[in-house]
């Protein structure tokens, strides 16, 4: 059997590891970075490049440059976040015919999982290199808080660049997983994980070499990308009010800012002031205009409150599903490029009450935790197991648009649940069995995963045919749902298997595209 | 033995460090290169696995870890209508045995189109009954649904128990946690008990010739219980694997699991089994 490689398919950047002699091993790509820029551009002729490369076409071709395509795997169009962010992207957003947010490059209208594809692709000939053997399994990584779509979406984005992921790991739990392997004493951990498109706090129990994550929580729109979004709408802003100019409105001049704001916020996080120097960034009345200003820590830090307090909400949540009061976390763990700003370390400590811990690089912790986790799987790491739960609510639509729980948000998994439930109407010879996923006590505001129907029941006055339903769900997070009428034994089985959008046959097409 | 613990003096902390060796061991994460059968049969072995935890752990009063698998037992009562009715109606005895759910892999039925009126969104179709008795408490996910009287889940009460019962012919309703009770209450009250009781210590003494003759006589007398058969068929691959017939062994687990997916001791010892080769 070939090796299983780590992947952590980040939003802004992507990050693979190996485990070689029990330790893992980040990678570096052909560039010589140990990270790859989660970007793919399609030229004029239609080739595609990836990673370092793709980034430095995003000013000179930005409605053909796409990075980002993280935040909008899995999800809808219509999707209140999508919409919000497609105002802001240089790229153009449109509806898929079954309604999927995805990306029209020039006229051609791609998936944010064949996007994806290009980057894991990459990461794999990576692997491939430096290995020296070919490479067909990985373990990737997708945000706790991720659902069954975007997780499936994930899957594919793998399958179509030749990858068979063998599991998709949460990333704040693929982070202790790396961190927990050399500080293996009995103990509780915070992971706070700020990446570039989503937050995700997960506390953990480690006893005796077991990884129990006690709960997570997160917010999938919150990352570095609102950050720089921040700052490109104060330096916007103020661009507008001196010079009538909107840059937002220029994809190009939209493009340097976003980079411009980028690389002030990353330099903030170590100096106390940064310069933003954007010459020629348009053209006025009197000839071409310049952007040229001095930005300071405050000032981003001022700017940015409303998303810092963004941060507390989630974590006293995780607590409280834990069962956990702060003084219980021993060590607080920071993930993600995020955390280097002082401000966010800031709160972390203050929510927490001890400062996170040193010597983990934010970057590459959750790649290592990957490829430890391939260990689990391949038998070279014995003593360490991981026992995740499942983010979201899982349950069945009851009469008045109710949700009814069968699985719990932060249930550990796998797992089993069931539930009776009875009919409404006198005689009633069927049930619609309808699947939701999500926190919403109204089922239609959730997500929808599934639904099947139980035929041929015993006539009866209502409320007596009675209807057992149970939820199995596998480590994998795979979700199958068993009806039973009591009584007569009479029986359904759906195997909820979450629909990325993409089909088989458009999957296998868009590998050989991808293989190419 | 549960969890590879001795019954007598399982303490919240020996019962914590089994279930963590056996996660270690277990998990499904071990077996995720393997074949979609053996990823299956994983997840089952280690549902179980848990489920086991989980009873000890509960039965030793210790607090549940996280929001684990606790209030999804209870039933919330949700439309006016059949909720009185189902109560009232669940004073009454339970109708006998459903067949095990997951042998049947009925494909969804196409509804009649004759008959569309529950599907409309207004009529979901479906209420929740609060199907625990007065008295009793509610059925936690991972336990078998009350109406079932089946051997398997006698055999792991009996197994579970905490503290160990010292007359071995001790009848089950003597025993046990408010749980267990709510199993017997509907367990059938006929002689099978004993029997049964029998061949569970014939398989505990590893005695698996009078274990088998128990067996055939109880699947000859109720020849509808597939527990029985599933029984009987784990206990002819047990002899099969003592005798060192491993392949022989394999097919009667797989056999004693298609009768009765929820056999832990089959599961268990299928999974012992793949794990030495």
């Amino acid at each position: 059997m070939g090796r299983v490689i780590g992947i952590d398919l980040g939003t802004t950047n992507s990050c693979v590891a190996v485990l070689e002699g029990g330790e893992p091993v980040v990678i570096h790509n052909q560039e010589g970075g140990r990270t790859t820029p989660s970007m793919a551009s399609w030229n004029a002729d239609g080739d595609v490049v990836v990673g370092a490369a793709s980034k430095r076409q995003m000013v000179t071709n930005p409605q053909r440059t796409v990075f980002g395509a993280k935040r909008l795997i899995g999800r809808k169009a219509t999707d209140p976040e999508v919409q919000n962010l497609a105002r802001r992207l240089p790229y153009k957003v449109v509806a898929a015919k079954n309604g999927d947010a995805w990306v029209d490059i020039a006229g051609t209208p791609r998936s944010p999982q064949e996007i994806s594809a290009h980057v894991l692709a990459k990461m794999k000939r990576v692997a491939e290199d430096y290995l020296g053997q070919p490479v067909t399994e990985a373990v990737v990584t997708v945000p706790a808080y991720f659902d069954d779509a975007q997780r499936q979406a994930t899957k594919d984005a793998g399958k179509i660049a030749g990858l068979t992921v063998r599991q998709i790991l949460n990333e704040p739990t693929a982070a202790a997983l790396a961190y927990g392997l050399h500080h293996q004493s009995n103990q509780r951990l915070a992971v706070f994980d700020l990446g570039g498109g989503t937050f995700d706090i997960s506390i953990l129990a480690i006893e005796n070499g077991v990884f129990e994550v006690l709960s997570t929580y997160g917010d999938t729109a919150l990352g570095g990308d609102d950050f720089d979004r921040v700052i490109i709408d104060l330096l916007a802003d103020e661009f507008q009010q001196q010079n009538n100019i909107d840059l937002r409105s220029d994809s190009v001049a939209l493009q340097r800012l976003k980079e411009a704001a980028e690389r002030a916020k990353i330099e903030l996080s170590s100096a106390m002031t940064t310069d933003i120097n954007l010459p020629f960034i348009a053209a006025g009345p009197q000839g071409p205009v310049h952007l040229m200003r001095e930005l300071e820590r405050g000032q981003l830090e001022r700017a940015c409150r409303s998303l810092l307090d963004k941060l507390l909400a989630p974590c006293t949540k995780a607590l409280a599903d834990a069962h956990c009061t702060p003084t219980d976390i021993d060590q607080v763990v920071l993930v993600g490029g995020m955390t280097r700003m002082p401000a966010v370390q800031e709160r972390a400590e203050k929510i927490f009450g001890k400062p996170g811990s040193k010597g983990v690089n934010p970057d590459e912790i959750v790649a290592m935790g990957a490829a430890v986790h391939s260990g689990i799987m391949g038998g070279e790491l014995q003593e360490v197991v991981l026992l995740d739960v499942t983010p979201h609510n899982m349950g069945v639509k009851v009469a008045g648009d109710r949700m009814s729980v069968v699985i719990q948000s932060n249930t550990s998994i796998p797992t089993r649940a069931k539930k009776v439930f009875a009919t409404t109407e006198d005689n009633q010879t069927f049930v619609a069995i309808e699947i939701f996923q999500g926190e919403d006590e109204h089922a239609s505001r959730n997500r929808r995963i599934g639904r099947f129907v139980l035929g041929d029941l015993a006539p009866g006055p209502r409320g007596r045919t009675k209807v057992e339903v149970s939820f199995t769900m596998d480590a994998d997070g795979i979700l199958e749902v068993n009806a039973v009428e009591v009584g007569t034994g009479r029986a359904a089985t759906v195997t909820i298997e979450a629909s990325s959008g993409l089909t088989a046959e458009e999957i296998a097409n868009l590998g050989m595209r991808v293989a190419r | 033995m549960t969890l590879g613990l001795e019954e007598a003096g399982a303490t919240v902390e020996t019962v914590r460090a089994a279930f963590l060796a056996l996660t270690k061991q277990f998990h499904p994460a071990r077996f995720g290169r393997m074949s979609a059968p053996i990823q299956r049969l994983s997840n089952e072995v280690f549902l179980g696995i848990k489920g086991a935890h989980d009873q000890l752990m509960k039965s030793l009063g210790s607090p549940p870890r996280g929001s684990t698998m606790q209030s999804s037992g209870g039933m919330p009562v949700l439309t006016a209508e059949g909720t009185n009715r189902t109560q009232s109606r669940l004073g009454s005895p339970p109708p006998r045995a459903a067949s095990p759910p997951a042998t049947a892999q009925t494909r969804p039925t196409t509804p009649n189109p004759a008959i569309p009126r529950t599907l409309t969104p207004t009529k979901p179709g479906l209420a929740i009954p609060p199907a625990t008795r007065p008295g009793t408490p509610p059925p936690r996910p991972g336990t078998p649904p009350q109406q079932r009287p089946t051997t398997p889940q006698s055999e792991r009460s009996s197994t579970q128990r905490i503290p160990p019962v010292t007359a071995p012919n001790d009848p089950p309703t003597t025993r046990g946690t408010g749980e267990w009770q709510q199993l017997q209450r509907t367990a059938p009250a006929f002689d099978e008990r004993v029997e049964l009781q029998q061949v569970l210590d014939a398989l505990g003494q590893k005695n698996w010739g009078a274990a088998k003759a128990l067996l055939n006589g109880l699947a000859a007398r109720v020849p509808a219980s597939k527990q029985y058969r599933a029984l009987l068929a784990y206990t002819r691959g047990r002899e099969a694997q003592t005798a060192g017939r491993g392949e022989d062994a394999v097919m009667e687990f797989q056999r004693a699991l298609q009768l009765d997916p929820d056999l832990q001791q089959a599961k268990s010892a299928m999974a012992e089994l793949l794990r030495r080769r």
